[in-house]
């Protein structure tokens, strides 16, 4: 009997053992490894990766807001095809996309003979920039003609509302020679005309800037369309090619002492003196101290 | 006093406080792990929901690119019209409206002052010419830096910012006044008009 009490009394104490043993040593160790586990390998990399995911999604919903808003515009502009196709014809006359050299010399002289100009000269040439600015290949087209001031005006006018773009950055104009065309001026012009070729690819994730339904594009294309558009009637002018010269500025006359400031106050005219000779050379500074006086 | 006394052996007082010890440690192993997998759970959430969004992005890019690539003849229409604009706006915006600045240099002249020469470029001008009088000149000169002018454009009223006198010499045989001078406007002020 007390054999068996001494036996019972063992196996309770190994069990108390086994017990003591689990609950403070192997679960401890197991969550403790477990843990370890979960923060070296699962943690650390999703603290890390999260922010990363997240940015590429932040990335990949703004594409995506891009190429919607991208969907909507072609669908748009397929809606006004017809409106784009017209638009696209306008500009492509008003900035050609090859030299068209013959249409330009027609036009100018259109221009030249609806301001009541008499073409005197006319010739062309290539050059790669114009003085208009920009890094548009140009055609620049020499112009000699007799003209009176009010046709060269005109001619100016008509210059800036034809519908092919041309520019006129340097010209020069003098009374003319001939004693029998009072008020006649003889004028030479340099008139740039650019032209641009454009070959643009679908580039699918790049958005289209244009809008057609802008208001801005509409009066801009209004303002195109409003251009004087000459025909093509005379294919066959002739006119000389020059060479392509270095550009070089029209020399002009270099200012001398500038006149500061105006007088509000003229003199008494001068009585001019008696001289012998034709032309008396008054010298520069004598007359600015007199103008000023 | 009596509560001072402790009748415990201290061989049972250092193995209370071992089980104690040993008892607080299994149960801060075990909140550890509970936090760490409940840590472990919102990032597998999180992860999840943004792995599955950027799938459903990446189908939706897809679709759209597919619409995209089947309009790519309007767009490339829409592109070529889009650079021509800009270049035009360009060119427009920067072209001089030389029709006003003869009109003003006109406006300006007094009668008697007659213009022979001109050359015209871009922010300066060379005026050769005759004039009946030394004051028509100066006239002349002072009506281009007048800035309250009457009879010009008023958009162009202080364009021109500086007259030099280069020359005055008097023709005896007409009885008149040659001048050079050279004008110096802001050509900004021609643009966008």
């Amino acid at each position: 009997m007390q054999e068996e009490k001494k036996n019972q009394i063992n196996i309770s104490d190994i069990l108390y053992k086994i017990k003591g043993a689990i609950l403070n040593f192997i679960i401890p160790l197991v969550s403790i490894l477990v843990t370890f586990v979960l923060v070296v390998f699962y943690i650390i990399p999703s603290y890390k990766d999260l922010p990363l995911k997240k940015e590429e999604l932040d990335r990949k919903t703004k594409t995506k807001n891009i190429l919607s808003t991208k969907v909507a515009d072609l669908n748009r502009l397929v809606d006004f095809q017809d409106m784009l196709d017209e638009n696209l014809e306008v500009v492509n006359k008003v900035l050609v996309p090859e030299p068209e050299v013959p249409r330009l010399l027609d036009q100018a002289t259109q221009i030249a003979e609806r301001s009541g100009m008499s073409l005197d000269k006319l010739s062309y040439s290539y050059s790669s920039k114009g003085t208009s600015g920009g890094g548009f290949d140009m055609i620049t087209v020499s112009m000699g003609v007799k003209a009176n001031y009010e046709q060269l005006v005109l001619f100016m006018e008509l210059v800036e509302k034809a519908a092919r773009y041309v520019s006129i950055p340097v010209f020069r104009y003098s009374v003319s020679s001939k004693t029998d065309e009072e008020g006649n001026l003889s004028s030479t012009f340099s008139m740039d005309s650019p032209y641009l070729f454009v070959q643009s690819a679908a580039v699918t994730d790049d958005p289209i800037n244009l809008d057609i339904t802008s208001s801005e594009f509409i009066d801009f294309m209004e303002m195109l369309k409003g251009l004087d558009y000459y025909d093509f009637i005379n294919p066959n002018i002739e006119a000389v090619e020059e060479e392509p010269v270095e550009e070089e500025p029209v020399e002009l006359e270099q200012p001398a002492e500038p006149v500061a400031e105006p007088v509000e106050e003229p003199l008494v005219e001068p009585v001019l003196p008696e001289v012998s000779d034709e032309n008396t050379e008054t010298p520069v500074e004598e007359d600015n101290l007199f103008l000023n006086q | 006093m009596l509560n001072d006394i402790n009748l415990i052996p201290q061989t049972e007082v250092v193995e209370q406080k071992k089980t104690q010890v040993l008892k607080s440690s299994s149960i801060f192993s075990v909140i550890l792990l509970i936090v760490s997998i409940g840590v472990s759970a919102y990032y597998f959430i999180n992860l999840t929901d943004v792995n599955s969004k950027i799938k459903q992005t990446d189908a939706d890019i897809e679709m759209s690119r597919g619409q995209i690539r089947s309009m790519s003849e309007i767009e490339v229409s829409a592109r070529n019209l889009d650079k021509k604009i800009s270049a035009l706006k360009t060119l427009f915006n920067g072209r001089s409206k030389y029709s006003l600045l003869l009109k003003e240099m006109e406006a300006r002249k007094p009668a008697d002052v007659t213009i022979q020469n001109s050359d015209i470029k871009v922010g300066q001008i060379s005026i050769s010419g005759t004039s009946g009088s030394y004051i028509s000149v100066q006239s002349y000169v002072n009506n281009f830096l007048n800035k309250d002018f009457e009879g010009g454009n008023p958009e162009l009223k202080d364009m021109f910012v500086d007259v030099s006198l280069n020359s005055v010499s008097l023709d005896k045989g007409s009885n008149s006044v040659k001048f050079l001078i050279v004008v110096s406007y802001q050509d900004g002020k021609l643009q966008g008009l």
